[in-house]
């Protein structure tokens, strides 16, 4: 039986693939990745402006007029309006 | 907590010159037995001239509370506005006439979000106008709670996040999380060159391996 049909197909495949190989590992950047799932939220910016904005720590202070168990406290629902 | 004590709790709010509104400060016993009163105190405030003025907070409940800023610093950021959209899952189920949509924010100050309004009977989404304050290196997420009842009679509620990322060169946000966030960051500035291939690579490693915080610094 020849060899040569199959070595005429595998020797350029080979080439071919070598060649690819070369050429991507010098195109390619670092690997990509893509990570978590959707959670069907999005978000469409409408306007986005760069401004000087001031971030302030606040300590609140909690004082029992009674006694109270252990309790959930929240810091949110900040509301405010811009002039 | 018993008559006498006074613990305190750091939070942090981010403002622009002239901003005025209120913080608003909400606690419940976790004792759900409890006959104890929600604690509900609201902080009026104005940046005036970069520099945050507290006023008096407004309290009910057990609970006398008192502010005070300490640390304040200014520096670049951002004023986004932008429609979020989520989708409601299984909301055919869903009695449209007491259905509450609820916007707030962790890490990243909320500035406003549109009142809700009545969702049709067909729809399949809800979409808010909102607008956040954030400084660069700030991270933080809006949650969007969805709450109302089936028409079988159970509650139905959802809660869907957008996680914004403050960074001097842009601003990224995202419905998965931080972690993709911060790929989005090390891809935007691998793609600008600001970072080597090998930086880059080195980036994604520590963020996929968790060695890099991805939480929200909590208000």
């Amino acid at each position: 039986m020849s060899v040569r049909p199959f070595r005429n197909r595998i020797v350029p495949a080979t080439a071919l693939f070598l060649a690819a190989g070369s050429l991507i590992g010098q195109v390619t950047p670092a690997t990509r990745y893509d990570a978590g799932p959707q959670n069907d939220t999005s978000f469409h910016p409408i306007e986005v402006t760069r401004q000087k904005v001031t971030t302030t720590t606040v300590l609140l202070t909690l004082s029992a007029k009674s006694p109270v168990p252990e309790m959930d406290l929240q810091f949110s629902g900040t509301t405010a309006e811009l002039h | 907590m018993q008559p006498g004590q006074k613990p305190q709790i750091a939070g942090r709010i981010t403002t622009t010159a002239g901003q005025t509104g209120q913080i608003s400060i909400s606690g419940r016993t976790l004792n759900s037995n409890s006959d104890v009163p929600d604690v509900h105190a609201d902080v009026p405030f104005r940046n005036q001239k970069g520099q945050l003025k507290l006023s008096s907070p407004t309290a009910t409940g057990p609970v006398a509370i008192s502010v005070k800023p300490t640390n304040q610093t200014v520096g670049d950021g951002y004023v986004v506005k932008g429609d979020l959209t989520v989708s409601l899952k299984a909301v055919s189920n869903v009695q449209p006439s007491g259905v509450t949509v609820d916007t707030s924010a962790e890490g990243v100050t909320l500035v406003s979000s549109a009142p809700s309004a009545n969702l049709a009977p067909s729809a399949t989404d809800v979409t808010r106008s909102i607008t956040f304050v954030a400084s660069d290196g700030q991270r933080g997420r809006i949650l969007t709670q969805i709450k109302g009842k089936t028409r079988t009679g159970k509650d139905y509620i959802r809660r869907a996040y957008l996680y914004v990322l403050a960074d001097a060169n842009k601003l990224y946000t995202s419905s998965s999380g931080f972690v993709d966030l911060e790929i989005q960051k090390l891809q935007a500035d691998h793609d600008a060159r600001r970072i080597s291939d090998d930086q880059y690579n080195a980036g994604v490693n520590a963020v996929l391996s968790g060695a890099t915080e991805s939480g929200v610094a909590k208000q």
